[in-house]
């Protein structure tokens, strides 16, 4: 990694390390696991939360947990993008919530808002209404020509994504990608090579799961070399091979261990800015960190609900740590 | 007003400029980095002061050698002295220790220190290591404030 300093980034990466102190740790999760009841086990994450802590009701708690912890990520995406001195770079995290509401609005039903979410760069309704009158100049600059390219594409292709509706999926994901990664080579911030290393990681672990997803589905390679991100560090021509010349047991096999040695490099990645002092790398793991806390913190409720005993709910908190 | 006074006032004053430049950057870096903590935990105060204020002492060294200047020269007693082209250019030329040293090691210093104000935002009971650190770099501009005073001390007028 490239070492130089971003001192823009003194008060954030301060702010970022007393912010650190309220993560979750593993004593912590212990605590939570070991309560009683739902409720119990919601009193235990007192002092994660950034915003004052909303009591769950017995009637409606599964309700009530999405509402505080959709609050809880908010919360955090608005004190990163407050905290950050490059909005171009930020923005990239939350483009991911952009494109999911796209696909929603593009294979279901540009109607309803059933299943988007709301953490986007822009409004769901706002991107609702420019997605049905195809007016964008609304829009982050970002997103504009992005969605337009996109919306022309999926025009173009309509006969072919009634048959195969993840090909949205891929027309999205292929665009997402390519402006993160066109917005990283321009950006003249330190922090680039960083978060460049992250898309790569999370780029090969959407190409395997394509993979898995395809040889499941027993499409053919042509399909595949379509589908394929680019930008990766994995070579797609290894990718592809792979895929030919083996089944599905022994490709699932080679692509759990692929993914599993990406996801232990990204978390590599993420501890490795304890050594970063100034930058952007701080702030991005804590706003992943805050993410999976608030995806443990769910699992540990929802399962609590339904009566799973500590040693079942371990079981699934290992699989949010792999 | 002859060059050898001209070279004298000159090293005295890049001697308090240039040092503190280098501790204005150095307690603003510092400093940027405690209000950063400090707006998630106000108590850590006490704590955090002694680390933003270590970069302002290659200030007080460098305003401590521009006085010492006005001494030699008697600017402060008004008996002026002649000095000649050649005492002017050494005691400007005693004065580059501290101003050198002084400016690059405040900005350091002060970098040493905002890290290590996010070292004791994370884990207060290492306030103490992460002084020493910042102490470690203010040894050299302790070193060219001692090296400028010897050199003006040994200039005799």
């Amino acid at each position: 990694m490239e070492l130089r300093e971003d001192t823009r980034y003194t008060y954030a990466v301060a702010r970022i390390r007393a912010l650190e102190t309220r993560s979750l740790n593993l004593e912590k999760i212990q605590r939570i696991v070991d309560a009683g009841d739902a409720s119990t086990a919601w009193r235990e994450t007192a002092g994660w939360h950034l915003l004052p802590k909303g009591e769950l009701s017995p009637e409606n708690t599964q309700t009530d947990l999405e509402k505080f912890l959709i609050e809880e990520i908010r919360c955090t995406n608005n004190l990163f993008s407050s905290l950050s001195n490059d909005p171009e770079l930020t923005n990239l995290f939350f483009l991911k919530y952009d494109f999911h509401n796209l696909k929603i609005l593009l294979k279901i039903s540009p109607e309803s808002l059933d299943g988007m979410v709301n953490l986007g760069l822009v409004p769901i309704e706002k991107l609702k209404e420019s997605v049905i009158e195809r007016n964008f100049r609304e829009l982050p600059k970002l997103l504009q020509e992005s969605i337009r390219e996109i919306l022309e594409l999926v025009k173009i292709d309509t006969n072919l994504l009634y048959g195969r509706l993840d090909m949205v999926d891929i027309i999205l994901d292929k665009k997402m990608f390519d402006l993160i990664f066109r917005t990283l080579k321009r950006h003249p911030a330190p922090s680039c090579s960083f978060l460049n290393m992250l898309f790569q990681t999370e780029v090969d672990i959407c190409n395997l799961n394509i993979c898995r997803r395809f040889k499941r589905l027993r499409r053919n390679r042509d399909f595949l070399n379509e589908a394929l991100l680019p930008g990766g560090k994995l070579a797609l021509k290894f990718l592809l091979e792979k895929y030919e010349n083996n089944e599905y047991a022994p490709l699932n096999e080679f692509i759990n261990f692929q993914i599993a040695t990406f996801k232990l490099q990204l978390n590599n990645l993420y501890e490795s800015t304890i050594y970063t002092a100034f930058g952007l790398e701080p702030l991005v793991a804590f706003l992943k960190k805050r993410e999976k806390d608030a995806k443990m913190i769910r699992m540990i409720i929802l399962a609590k609900l339904q009566g799973l005993a500590p040693k079942a709910i371990w079981g699934e908190i290992n699989t949010i740590n792999e | 007003m002859d060059w050898g006074l001209i070279l004298s006032i000159l090293g005295g004053a890049l001697a308090v400029g240039l040092a503190g430049i280098g501790s204005a950057i150095g307690v603003g870096l510092a400093g940027a980095a405690a209000n950063g903590v400090l707006t998630e935990d106000p108590d850590k105060f006490g704590t955090m002061l002694l680390l933003v204020a270590l970069p302002g002492t290659q200030g007080i060294y460098g305003f401590l050698t521009g006085f010492l200047v006005a001494i030699k020269v008697g600017l402060l007693t008004g008996k002026i002295p002649v000095i000649s082209f050649s005492q002017g250019l050494s005691i400007f030329f005693a004065c580059v220790p501290i101003m050198l040293a002084g400016w690059i090691s405040a900005i350091h210093q002060g970098k040493v220190c905002a890290a290590g104000i996010a070292v004791a935002a994370k884990k207060p009971e290492a306030t103490m290591k992460a002084m020493i650190y910042g102490v470690m770099v203010e040894t050299y501009a302790v070193l060219g404030l001692l090296a400028s005073i010897i050199l003006l001390t040994g200039i005799k007028l």
